[in-house]
């Protein structure tokens, strides 16, 4: 009897060792897991957790709990095959409460699918599905359109059904899984009518529409319905707030104020301008720490408002060229014209054109008014450098700094608005210490960017901006041929064949041209595009003969350019 | 009664006249419209190409031929659209060519088409010289394919997708291989038999594109095309010349015809020069090299979208290898092993194949861009005691088995550059060191994105120094007199289709900053996940090529950056010879050194005419040939 007893306690005791050491273990593998977890050491987890896996002595209950941990860990460590089979592996074991695993599916879905892994992605949703009803109504917001597009974007039809049949799906993605299917069908240019003939599309409000026909529209296209998908979208716009352009008339101002004292002396310093300014879209501010290649101010959006009522600009034209001025209120001014630096900068995009041209990128820093310019094209006949013609200055007064930029004519000789009938693409931002503020949109966005219309000159006028024009090209060119010809004609240096059989013909045929325009028998206009280029740019003239002789000589050609055809 | 009914009908036919006067068809009845339109208004212009082939057709040069014909520089800054007359363009019939034996040529013509034509096609013929020929499969004729990308195109890598903007770009044989709507600005790139429209907006979500395995391919030679009277079209000639081909002069034809029907015959003249290019020098130190690197899509990334196919990996790296080979691109940056990704004996053999393929494509194997790594976020951000255990060591043995594999398979004297944090601020900055030093140790270096701010806290650890945006000179010196290198990215990043930009500002105003070389960013990236599709979220697709099935499709100013490392060549020529010239101790030859090295010296690059600067260049050199030659006669007398 006794021994019995004592067998059962050394029983009882073993058996409680046994329970203690298998608790220890569970505990011991946990442990370890989590503190590989707390060093985001992915690996380690991983090969903790299949370990415990396969340790038979752990119940269901810790298996559920370990296959969970591995499904997450394989998430973050980007082996979604392996999350996938973890989250199966759970889905087997019992539990009483799969809010946790519910949310770790979801993770490996929505970071596979980021990831580009569309089949395994779309495994991992379509395993959500008869869980979904468990989703909060926020995730499953997120969870149904994400799982149309992956089923989408796999091109599985066997996904779409089994979306359509469950039971959690909500009533907007039904919708949207019969916009796709609807249109898919539907022969060409009938969206409208389609979409038209669905009552419960038209009960949503327009912001609930437009997302689900852009929804719908990215859905035909990856199953390859590129017209549907089209459609789609051209009635997701209809429903857009359409863009709107801002838009300033530049009028002529014979002669405009010269330099920043002129403007602040006028009332343009107090008075008038555009001054529609915007926030700078915070999300595309938040971007540029992307653009390594300029750096500017950005703030944290205190005191916005101040810089919105305090920022405009003035633009205007005379015979000399384009006038802008800008006038930047700032509250903190005396401290930053101490430093002479910190009140940000002006940022300006100017093409001379809606499009097919190129475009000038150019950054103020206030109150110092250093100039940082971008070029974005080499420089040639058609692409100047602006900072060989930009005046600029700035001055500070009452609280406000007063920029002042001048683009002469001479600059935009080919391109005069009232010779290519063309308004022309602006946009300023001013980086100021709270944040950025946009008149024309987003930095380097053409498409967002102000346009300048431009107030017709008089004839007097006109012709004063032509004659202008003519004469500084003459005196260029008149200054540029005799340095070209004496260099040319230089018996050590030069090359005496090109100057005589290139080089000093295309200058007398110029000659000819300057007397006939100076005698009146070509009108302004024709000098201006027949002659006037090669004058302004007698460099690159003098360059391209050379080119064209130096071809000659080495291969042998005679050719002529458009002109020489009687163009 | 009957004057009432004249009077009703002459006021009948008053009104008919009127109305005839006034429809569609005669709206412009009594008026020019080139004359009363705005001078330089797009609708002008577009009159004025009209007009001027309308009168082209009648000279006695093209009336017997379809079209006429501009000869234009291949790498014009200007964009030659379909629809205007070239400003630059020259109207003969005969392609002119200079070259040496070691490179690789080019031209371009318009065709301007006086009526409509379809399946067009070119035949090139060999070119014939004194005492040996060029077959015709030297020469590539391609279609420069105008399509629409963003409004920023042509000048900028900045994304603007409320606007599209006609371009040329593409190299194609087969024009048909891009669709495009000019009515609605789209594009449509035939993927298989369909075409898929790929200039959906921003709003689409349309994930990855796999451009591994999507069927796009051009055809292997010029296919069949059309002609329009409404269009320029625009072709690139590209000339690879056989091994041993001998200087001199040669000829050929490219005949233009269409069922049966002969259309027109344009001349090609070729000079094969009497010397053979270096590679290429920088212009502070002719005995330093100038290196082409950029920045590569990840090979682990091709490995996903191939399915794990090794066997396509390394067909479609081997063809981009070989590609970058012929465009002056010999040292891209090469990717580390992947462990995070892939299987240790996959990654590997990933890793191993790729160095082997770099080799076997000729690519340089004298330095390594990459490959190895110095530090990742454990070593920087966490503590020893919170890393696991032995990580350091086990990071710095992975490097060693690296370095040991880059050794074996590009050679034992392989100069390893490892790459340190993207852009890192100050804290990563410092935060580098004792890894950096940890290279240092192994005899390896380092290549770090950087910028002047590097120069208050590191520079010393910092091998080489890539440089975003703006070139600066001041720099450059700065980094050379520590010994230092620089190079630079993002001035501009690639995307930017002007072939006279990517040229100047990859070659001569890269060169004569004293810059060390390019190291760019990106010859082919997904970022936005289908690389056919222009506009990202802020940047525009970065890349010199299109992807295809059996490789990547060319681009104009992909042909730009090569010849803008042609002119840094042909330079370091110059150079070269010019010092010779003057170490001759003979005042011709030293007059002649001198002279070439002040033309070259005074060369503005950031604005000379680059084509006119190669022809110049070639008359030095040639110059500079005979004066050492005359000397070496006279001495031999």
């Amino acid at each position: 009897m006794k021994h019995h007893g004592i067998l059962k306690l050394l029983f009882l005791a073993a058996g409680c060792a046994g329970a203690l050491s298998a608790q220890a273990g569970k505990t011991d593998y946990l442990a370890e897991i989590q503190k590989h977890e707390r060093n985001r050491n992915r690996p380690d987890a991983i090969a903790e957790c299949r370990r415990a896996l396969e340790d038979k002595t752990l119940d269901a209950g810790h298996h559920y709990r370990i296959a969970l941990h591995m499904a997450s860990n394989a998430t973050i460590a980007k082996d979604y095959e392996l999350a996938a089979q973890a989250l199966e592996l759970a889905a087997h074991l019992p539990s009483n409460n799969r809010r946790q695993e519910n949310a770790i599916r979801l993770d490996a879905f929505r970071r596979s699918s980021r990831e580009h892994r569309y089949p395994v992605s779309l495994k991992i949703g379509l395993s959500l599905l008869d869980q979904a009803d468990h989703l909060t109504a926020k995730q499953r917001a997120e969870f149904f359109p994400q799982l149309i597009w992956t089923a989408a974007k796999t091109g599985s039809h066997q996904a779409f059904a089994s979306i359509a049949k469950a039971k959690s799906l909500p009533e907007e993605n039904a919708l949207e899984l019969r916009i796709i299917r609807e249109l898919a069908a539907a022969p060409s240019g009938n969206a409208q009518k389609t979409i038209g003939a669905l009552p419960e599309f038209s009960r949503l409000s327009p912001e609930v529409r437009h997302a689900l026909l852009q929804r719908a529209a990215s859905a035909l296209l990856l199953l390859n319905h590129a017209d549907a998908a089209e459609e789609a979208l051209a009635e997701a716009r209809k429903l857009e707030t359409p863009f709107r352009r801002n838009s300033c008339t530049v009028k002529a101002q014979e002669p405009a104020p010269p330099g920043a004292g002129g403007w602040i002396l006028s009332d343009a310093w107090t008075l008038g301008g555009s001054g529609n300014f915007i926030p700078y879209d915070q999300a595309a501010e938040a971007t540029l720490a992307a653009d390594a290649t300029a750096e500017r101010l950005t703030g944290k959006k205190k005191n916005l408002d101040f810089y919105l009522k305090n920022t405009r600009f003035h633009l205007r034209y005379d015979s000399e060229g384009v006038h802008l001025f800008l006038v930047s209120g700032e509250s903190d001014l005396e401290k930053y014209r101490s430093l002479n630096t910190g009140a940000g900068s002006l940022e300006i995009f100017l093409s001379p054109g809606m499009e097919r041209e190129d475009y000038y990128q150019f950054i103020i820093s206030l109150p110092d008014n250093r100039i940082d310019c971008y070029e974005k094209g080499s420089f040639s006949r058609h692409y100047r450098d602006i900072r060989k013609f930009m005046k600029s200055e700035t001055l500070c007064r009452d609280g406000k700094m007063g920029t002042y930029v001048f683009l002469p004519w001479i600059f935009f000789y080919d391109v005069l608005p009232f010779d290519t009938n063309s308004s022309w693409r602006f946009g300023v931002i001013r980086w100021t210490p709270a944040g950025g503020i946009t008149w024309g949109g987003r930095v380097h966005e053409l498409g967002r960017m102000g346009k300048l219309v431009w107030e017709e000159p008089d004839p007097v006028l006109k012709r004063k901006i032509r004659e202008k024009i003519a004469e500084h090209g003459i005196a260029k060119y008149n200054r540029d041929k005799g340095r070209l010809l004496e260099f040319w004609n230089d018996p050590d240096m030069g090359d005496r064949d090109f100057a005589r059989t290139l080089l000093a013909p295309a200058f007398r045929k110029l000659d000819e041209a300057i007397a006939a325009y100076r005698s009146g028998k070509m009108t302004p206009e024709a000098f201006a595009e027949t002659t006037l280029p090669d004058l302004m740019e007698t460099d690159f003239l003098a360059e391209e003969l050379r080119g064209s002789h130096l071809m000659n000589k080495f291969t042998g050609n005679s050719g002529k350019s458009s002109s020489e055809q009687g163009e | 009664m009957k004057l009432h009914l004249t009077a009703w009908a002459l006021a009948g036919i008053l009104c008919l006249l009127q109305a005839c006067a006034a429809s569609p068809g005669n709206r412009t009845a009594g008026r020019d419209p080139a004359k009363t339109l705005p001078r330089n208004s797009l609708e002008k212009r577009r009159e004025t190409r009209k007009a001027f082939l309308r009168k082209l057709k009648n000279t006695s040069e093209w009336k017997n031929r379809a079209f006429a014909c501009a000869i234009v520089p291949p790498l014009s800054g200007c964009r030659h659209l379909p629809d205007e007359l070239p400003p630059d363009g020259r109207y003969e019939d005969k392609l002119s060519i200079v070259m040496t034996p070691n490179e690789i040529g080019h031209a371009a013509f318009l065709l301007l088409p006086f009526r409509r034509e379809s399946g067009v096609r070119i035949s090139v013929s060999p070119l014939r010289g004194k005492s040996s020929s060029i077959p015709a499969s030297a020469l590539d004729l391609r279609i420069v394919k105008y399509w629409y990308q963003d409004g920023t195109a042509w000048c900028s890598y900045f994304a603007d997708p409320l606007q599209q903007e006609l371009v040329p770009e593409l190299l194609l044989h087969d024009e048909n291989l891009i669709r495009v709507d000019h009515e609605k600005k789209h594009n449509y790139l035939r993927v298989g038999d369909s075409w898929q429209w790929i200039s959906y907006p921003e709003s689409i979500r349309y994930g990855r594109f796999n451009y591994v395995k999507a069927p796009v391919r051009d055809a292997g030679k010029l296919a069949a095309f059309s002609l329009d009277p409404e269009e320029n079209k625009k072709f690139f000639l590209t000339v690879r010349l056989p091994d041993g081909t001998a200087p001199g002069h040669y000829a050929g034809t490219l005949k233009i015809h269409a069922a049966g029907k002969e259309l027109g015959t344009l001349q090609v003249a070729l000079r094969v020069l009497p010397f053979k290019l270096p590679d290429p020098r920088t212009w502070y130190d002719l005995e330093k090299k100038f290196y082409t690197s950029i920045y590569m899509p990840p090979l682990s990334e091709g490995l996903r979208m191939a399915d794990g196919d090794f066997k396509l990996v390394e067909k479609r790296r081997k063809a981009m290898y070989r590609n970058m080979r012929d465009h002056n691109l010999l040292y891209p940056l090469v990717d580390r092993r992947n462990r995070g990704d892939l299987p240790d004996a996959e990654a590997e053999k990933l890793f191993r194949n790729n160095l082997e393929w770099m080799r076997d494509c000729g690519l340089a194997t004298d330095a390594v861009f990459g490959g190895v790594g110095n530090c990742d976020w454990y070593l920087v951000f966490r503590k020893p005691e919170q890393r696991p255990a032995g990580y350091e060591e086990k990071f710095f043995r992975d490097v060693d088995r690296d370095l040991a594999a880059i050794r074996s398979v590009m050679g034992k004297e392989t100069e390893v550059y490892s790459i340190g944090w993207d852009e890192p601020g100050m804290k990563l900055l410092v935060g580098q060191r004792p890894f950096w030093r940890k290279i240092h140790d192994r005899g390896m270096k380092i290549l770090s994105t950087a910028k002047d701010r590097h120069l208050q806290y590191g520079a010393y650890n910092e091998d080489f120094a890539n440089y975003a945006g703006t070139l600066s000179p001041e720099s450059a010196r700065i980094w050379h007199a520590m010994g230092n290198r620089i190079t630079n990215y993002a001035n501009p990043h690639t995307g930017p289709e002007n072939p006279d930009y990517i040229r100047r500002s990859h070659g001569m105003a890269l060169y004569k900053a004293d810059y060390d070389g390019s190291c760019n960013y990106h010859f082919l990236e997904n970022g936005t996940g289908n690389v056919w599709r222009d506009t990202g979220s802020i940047f525009r697709t970065f890349a010199f090529v299109y992807p295809a099935a059996d490789g990547v499709l060319d681009t104009l100013h992909y042909e730009g950056f090569r010849a803008g490392i042609d002119d840094i060549r042909y330079a370091t020529k110059l150079r070269l010879l010019a010092e010779e010239a003057i170490a001759r101790k003979n005042t011709d030859a030293y007059y002649a050194g001198k002279k070439a090295l002040r033309f070259l010296a005074l060369a503005q690059a950031d604005r000379v005419n680059l084509d006119t600067l190669r022809m110049e260049m070639i008359e030095q050199i040639l110059k500079l040939r005979d004066a050492i030659s005359g000397v070496s006669r006279n001495k031999e007398r």
